[in-house]
Formats: structure tokens, sequence, C-alpha cells
């Protein structure tokens, strides 16, 4: 239990400073453009139809972006706001832009529910447009604005989920990391009870909030219902404040981690063993004045573009074979420093329980990523199972499959998704970080395991202007460390091996 | 001289291929001081009369004179300031919901800039003018009809303007209530000399406390004047449906019928005016000929600061007779129609110079 709640902490703090913060901004922003879509329109008090056209034309396309390219897309425009297009605060920035539209259109139809009867008074007044929209249209709009932003704040909360493509982290984040990928049904309920108690927690103050702002109690009713409403507004408010605060705590958190010292060591990495293995070689780094962080990533493709983009300044997740056919796919130049460790591919059953057993017809699961595939290919034959055309020639696909004595049937699919349908296969072959995540044990419940002199030793990679920078080589070096060689017996007792 | 002065304001409005006239060169000039009241049928152009003097609608032609200033052509600070010379009350009071009653009289003083101490002091002297000081802190959801009307008035006095637009300001009201608003309108013309432009369809409120009125139909002003001789000596058809239709005296004989037993009677319609309302000018008349009277109908309703009695009255006897009852009827200050009911036409007018 004490484990659970550190685990939650850090991403519930995570998802509340994304959360408000992309609430507070896109708040802003977005109710600026709500009142220009309605006060522009041909014959408002700011008529300029033109502008309104455009002004509505921009809405509709940024509604229809759906929200994880427009992560993607705006990539740039991140780093030029926040300095990187990776983490917490990057993940915010397009939080911020998707969700500006979606504020603009709420506020535009509480906007136009305001009696035009009340504006028309208040233009008699000799008001200018300005005054109008001060005095008149938003304040009549507040209940709606609060609902509008309550609702915005909920969806936002669902968006964040979808940071970790970032490295952002957040609740969502660690539901499918640790709920989905590894099996940590503990983490997941968890995960969502906090999320449930966000959601209510808003929604309640939200309402609280925007009943206490309609101001259309009626008489009769008026006293007993206001008293109790005050008991339920200051709670709203202390709930409100505590969110807030979270928040900005979280905020300050982040701005002090980057604003202490020099900038840490920016370092991507695949959850499992990769973050353990650094996260065990923080102290001593720290004590050479060297401060990691430590960001994980859900894919294998972000890691090298963030490298390349100078948002990270090294990684830790792949083997020399994949960087190169990257390098080549993206023209991208990332380079192995270190030689870390083997994560010896495995082959695990699923409904038959040995090699032997294996008849025609029978389905093994393979990983569908170019390498992965070849990596899988080459152990089944090394299994004795199949025989490819070119050898032990890591550039091999199925189409290269030249003997299948058993007329194995090979299906492809995406790595991660291997240990949940192993169950659906005959046998699977499963990288040892998704087996080590599902809890199986490569040393006890692989039917044949990877030999221990495979190229596809992990490595610590960064750009080759970077190579000799003193902190990547100190890193290097704590990774090859003695102390780091018996850390990872002790830890993954064979199932990970040092490769140096 | 006038305070309101409108030339020739004409407003056209898209009606399906074509435009039609919500207002055709309307004329009408308001005296300093009084209640003009602007009488018409639902869709005779009375809202769009208001919204052209306000400049909600800019007229399409002709001119508005607020103070001798034309704000038909005024635009952005001109417009502005020409406005808080107006206050403007309306039928659905348009009050702001998220202000309390004190705030929503301080509004139009916030929009002119003035200082917070003065804006407190104006509208705390404001509440206790309309009576609603104890309600200062109270929402306008959490008031009555009557009571919001008079916040909305309170509010359309606040920046001292020298007229005041009412748009049918009592037709959400109940009778009661609505005497009461009539009532601070008027007090408000009397003790403040704030000029008053009252827009409505109910007679009564004309009666109670106009000065003149002018009688809208179809986007043309088609009779204008004071209101005990427009009321009284009606000059066009729709003034006289406004009257028969309150009054439903015509409608009442037509219901009657002729009396077969007399064949030399008539109905007569008689109006009598100002004290002599009360008196018992028809029993004098009675006493003093050969003519039977039957009283059919009878009403006093308070026009102005005048009684205006009317009756409807079966006269028998012979012609000489009949004649020397209208004859002295007249003689005393009435006012005699002879109501022919057998006649498709509703209301028939005559003996009027
Ligand atoms: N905005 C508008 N667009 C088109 N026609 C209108 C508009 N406002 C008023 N009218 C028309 O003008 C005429 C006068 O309307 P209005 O001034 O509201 O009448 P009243 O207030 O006397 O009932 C009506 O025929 C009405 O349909
Ligand atoms: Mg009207």
């Amino acid at each position: 239990m004490p484990e659970l709640l550190h685990l939650l902490i850090g991403p519930t703090l995570e998802t509340l400073e994304m959360v408000i913060t992309s609430a507070a901004v896109s708040g802003l922003f977005g109710t600026v453009l709500g009142v220009l879509l309605v006060v522009t329109e041909r014959g408002r008090v700011l008529s300029a139809p033109w502008t309104y056209r455009v002004l509505n034309t921009l809405t509709n396309i940024g509604r229809s972006i759906p929200f994880i390219i427009l992560l993607v897309a705006i990539i740039p425009f991140t780093r030029w706001i926040v300095g990187s297009a990776i983490g917490t605060r990057a993940a915010i920035v397009p939080l911020i832009v998707g969700a500006i539209p979606y504020v603009g259109r709420l506020v535009e139809a509480t906007l136009r529910e305001v009696d035009n009867g009340v504006i028309e008074a208040v233009l008699t007044m000799g008001a200018t447009p300005w005054q109008v929209i001060r005095k008149a249209y938003l304040p009549e709009a507040v209940p709606g604005i609060i609902r509008a932003m309550t609702v915005v704040s909920i969806t936002l909360v669902s968006y964040s989920a979808m940071a970790g493509a970032v490295g952002g982290g957040g609740l969502g984040d660690l539901a499918i990391r640790y709920g989905y990928q590894g099996f940590r049904t503990d983490v997941m309920v968890g995960t969502v009870a906090v999320l449930v108690l966000m959601i209510q927690g808003m929604q309640w103050s939200g309402d609280v909030f925007a009943r206490y702002y309609q101001r259309d109690t009626a008489p009769a009713l008026s006293r007993g219902r206001r008293s109790l409403s005050r008991a339920s507004r200051a709670t709203a408010a202390f709930v409100s404040a505590g969110v807030v605060l979270g928040g900005l705590a979280a905020g300050v958190v982040t701005l002090h981690r980057s604003a202490a010292g020099p900038r840490p060591l920016r370092v991507g990495v695949c959850p499992i063993p990769h973050a353990e293995i650094l996260e065990h070689l923080r102290p001593m780094l720290r004590r050479q004045g060297i401060e990691l962080e430590i960001l994980p990533f859900n894919d294998y493709i972000q890691p090298n573009l963030a490298l390349s983009s100078g948002d990270l300044d090294a990684n830790f997740f792949q083997h020399v074979p994949f960087m190169e056919r990257f390098n080549h796919d993206h023209g991208t130049h990332v380079v192995s420093v270190a030689r870390v460790h083997i994560e010896p591919l495995g082959l695990y059953p699923g409904r038959t329980r040995t090699t032997a057993r294996l008849r025609d017809g029978d389905v093994v699961a393979i990983a569908n990523d170019p390498v992965n595939s070849g990596r899988g290919l080459l152990l089944l034959q090394a299994a004795g199972l199949i025989q490819l055309r070119t050898g032990n020639s890591i550039n091999t696909t199925v189409r290269d499959i030249v003997g299948n004595p058993r007329h194995l049937k090979i299906r492809e699919l995406e790595a991660a998704q291997l240990p949940r349908s192993v169950e659906d296969a005959n046998a699977a072959v499963i990288n040892t970080n998704y087996a080590l995540a599902a809890h199986l044990d490569p040393l006890k419940d692989a039917l044949f395991v990877e030999h221990s002199d495979s190229p596809y030793a992990n490595v610590l990679a960064t750009l080759p202007s970077r190579a000799s920078e003193p902190r990547i080589l100190a890193l290097a070096r704590a990774l090859q460390s003695e102390d780091d060689r018996k850390f990872i017996l002790r830890k993954y007792k064979g199932a990970v091996i040092p490769a140096f | 001289m006038s305070v309101v002065q409108l030339e020739d304001v004409t407003k056209r409005y898209r009606n399906g291929d074509g435009w039609s006239n919500a207002l055709s060169a309307v004329n009408l000039s308001v005296e300093r001081g009084s209640i003009q009241g602007i009488i018409g049928f639902s869709g005779a152009g009375k809202s769009t009369l208001l919204r052209c003097v306000s400049r909600l609608e800019k007229p399409d032609e002709g001119r508005v004179l607020i103070d001798g200033a034309d704000l038909a052509s005024a635009t952005g600070r001109d417009l502005r300031s020409a406005r808080r010379k107006l206050g403007v009350v309306f039928q659905q009071f348009h009050l702001m919901r998220s202000r309390t009653v004190a705030d929503n009289i301080a509004l139009p003083l916030e929009i002119a800039g003035e200082r917070p101490m003065h804006i407190h002091s104006r509208v705390q002297d404001l509440l206790g003018y309309v009576g609603l000081q104890d309600k200062q802190h109270v929402y306008p959801a959490q008031l009555s009809g009557g009571q919001r009307q008079r916040v909305a008035i309170a509010r359309a006095l606040a920046t001292k303007p020298a007229v005041l637009l009412t748009d049918e300001p009592t037709s959400a009201l109940d009778p009661e209530t609505t005497a009461s608003v009539l009532d601070l309108l008027k007090r408000v013309r009397d003790e403040l000399g704030v000029t008053i432009l009252l827009i409505t369809h109910e007679l009564n409120a004309v009666r109670a406390i106009c000065d003149y009125v002018a009688v809208l139909d179809s986007g043309c002003i088609v009779e204008q004047g004071p209101v005990e001789q427009v009321f009284t000596r009606p000059m066009s058809r729709a003034t006289e449906r406004l009257l028969g239709k309150d009054l439903h005296l015509s409608q009442l004989a037509t219901h009657l019928g002729k009396p077969s037993d007399h064949p030399d009677s008539v109905f007569l319609e008689i109006h009598f005016f100002g004290a002599d309302a009360t008196d018992h000018i028809l029993f004098d008349v009675a006493r003093s000929t050969d003519a039977t009277f039957s009283i059919l109908h009878a009403q006093i309703v308070n026009l102005n600061r005048l009684g205006h009695g009317s009756m409807l009255v079966e006269v028998s006897g012979t012609v000489s007779a009949l004649a020397t009852v209208q004859d002295r009827l007249r003689a005393r200050g009435a006012n005699v129609v002879i109501v022919e009911p057998w006649q498709n036409a509703p209301f028939t007018v005559s003996g009027h110079a």
C-alpha cells in the first residue's frame, strides 16, 4: 500500500499540473475567442463579418484535429514556447492549443443565451462595445462559463492521459504503463480511484459555484437553501483551493527542479528495466554532481526523435540493430556510447506447453516491428523450428522462411501486445521487458531463450556531437560499473544479463 | 420648445421578397415636461418608433431630434453621450440578473464613469424614491414584476435623463401593480420634470397619466392631440376602434337590437366630462321632455384629471322630443352619439362640429 501511494503521488500532481495550467490558460484565451465569435457577428456590438468568418473557420479547424495528431503536429511550437517538446510542461502546450477552440465554442453558446434585451438596455445607457462585453455579456454569462470550464477541465483530465506519448507522465500514463502493460491491477484500480475522485470533485465544485452565481433562488425557498448552499460553498471553495494549491505546488516543484543548478541530464528510457537501472545509479551520479532526469516513454520512436531534436541528452532503451535501422529509416545519427545489458528474447508457452508438442498448423506469435520480427525469427531458427534463407543475418522477414517442417503459422503482433495474446496462440516470442512486466519469468517460464552473446545488447545512445561530453561519459561509466553489474544480476536473477 | 422631435421618420423591414414600412414619415413633437402617450394596436409600429428614438434601430429616413441634436445620424461618442439624455424602460424590464437591485441602478452611472462615492449616494436616493431601500441587496429574480419595473425605472433615471422612453411598461403587470407603476411615472414627471414617452396598447394607461396622445396605425400617426380631445372626438377609424373596443357600447347595442314595440326609439351613446360626469344631467333632461328613457349601460372612468362618464340609453318619443333631448344634453356639455345597431358599422359618429 505505501508503495502504491508513493507511485500515485507523482503522477497525480503531474495530472493536476497539466489540467489546472491548461484549463486556466485555455479558459482565458478561449473566453476571448468566444466573446469575439459573438460580438463580431453581423449586427452585434462589434459587427465585423470578415473577422467573424475567419475566426469561425479557424475554430472549426481547431475542433476537428484529433488530439493525438495535434500533440505531434505542434511540436516545433511547443519547443518554442517551453523550450522542449517532452515532459509535463511540453504536454501542457498541446492541451491548451486543443482546448482553446473547445472553450471558445462553449463560451460562445453561453453568451448567445444572454438576453438580448439586457444587451440593448446597456447600449441605451451609452455603453461602449467594451463596456457591453465587460459589464453585460461576461457577468451575465458567469454561471454558463463556470459550467463550460467544468466540462473542459474534465475533458482535459482524459486528454492528459495521452501525455505519456511525449513523456509527460500523469495518471493516465501510469495506468497504461503499470496497469495495462504491466499487469499491476492495484495500480490500475488506484489510478482509476484517484481519477474518479478528481472528476467528482471538479464536477461538484463546478456545480456549486455555477448555482451560486445563478442568482435565481426563488424568494420563498431562499432562506433554507441559502444556509445550506453557504456550507457547500465553503467546502467547494476549500476543495478548489486545495486543488489549485496542489497544482501550483507541482508547478513550483517543476520550476524549482529546472531552476536549481545546471540542467539535469535528460535520459529517455523504457520503464523496465532501463528506468530501474538508472534509478539505482542516481545516488552515485549525484555524488559526482550529475542530476538525472529520467523520462519514461511508451513507444520506440519518440526517444530517438527527441534525442535528435535536442530534447533529450541521451536515451537508453534500444539495441544496436534497432538503432541502425532507425537511423536508416529516419535519417538520424544516433550513436551507441556503451553496451549495458542483454534482455534475452524468449519463446513462451501459450496453449502448447512445450516446444516438442508444437505441431502442424499451430500459431506462433512474434513482434511485428522490423527488428524484433527478424530477431524473433532468428530465435525460432535457433530453437530448430524453422530455417531461414538468410542464415544468421539480422535483416530477416517471414518471407525468408525456407524450412518449416511443422507448418507453423507465424503471426506478427505489436510487441507490447504479445504477453496478452500468448493465451490465444500456441506460443509467442516475447521481449524480456514485456515478459517481466507481465510477471513471466524468463528463466523459469520460457521454453527457449536467446543466447547470451546476442548482438542485441541494449545501449546508452546519444548524438555524435555529445558522445564525448563529460556527463555522458560519466553516465556510461556508471552503467558499466561493478556496482551496476551486481544490481542487475541481483535484481533480475538472470532475466537481464550485463553485457559489459 | 419640444424636447423630442421626430421629422419624417421612416423605417422599413424586409418582408419576404419585398420591404414593408414599419414606420412611414412619422412626425411628432413632444413638449418638455409632458407625458406623451403613443397608442395603437399590436403591430402598429409602436416599439419600432421607440427603438428609433433610442437608436436601437437606425431610421431609414428622417431625423430624431433630442434637445435639438439629431440622434438618427449620430455615431460613436456622439451617439453614446446623446443616449445618456434618454432613460429607457422596457416591458420585460431587462434587468441584469447577476447584479443586485442597487448594482442594477448603479450600472448606468458606472458606464458614465461616475465616481464610486457619487454612485453610492445617487443609488440610495433613487432607491428611496421608488421605495425599494429594503430590497437593495436582493437579486431581481427575487422581486415581483412591479418591484422589478420600479428598479428599471430607477435605473433609467440614474443619469438624470431629460426624457424617459417607456415601451409597454405595465403590460406585463396585474391591474393593481399597473396603477402603482403609472403613479410612479406621473410622480417622475411632476416632481422631477422628466418628459415621458409612454408607449402602450392600453387605453387606461393613457387615460390615467397622459397629457397628449398620438394614435399609431400601420406605421402612421393617424391622430394626435390632448387626451380629452382625441378620446372624446375621435377623428380616425383606428381611434374609434380603440375606444369602441374598450367601451363595448356599440357591440352592446348591436346585441340588443331594435325593440319592435317602440318604432320611434333610438339608442344614444352619451359621454360626460369633468364634474358633470357625476351630475344628474340625464334626469334633468328626462324631466323636462316627453321622451321616456331606459338606461342600458353606464360607466364612469377616470380620464386623466377628469371624470369620464359614458352611457348607453334607449330613448323613445316623438321625433321632435328626440331632437330636444339631444339638444339639451349637448347644451349641458355632453357628447351625444346616435347608435344605429341595425347597421353593419360597429360605431357611428355624429353630432360634433
Ligand atoms: N426586426 C424586425 N424585422 C422585420 N420586421 C419587423 C421587425 N421589428 C418589427 N417588425 C415589423 O414591424 C411592424 C411593427 O412592429 P412593432 O413596432 O413591434 O409593433 P408594436 O410594438 O406596435 O406591436 C410589425 O409588422 C412587425 O412585424
Ligand atoms: Mg411592441
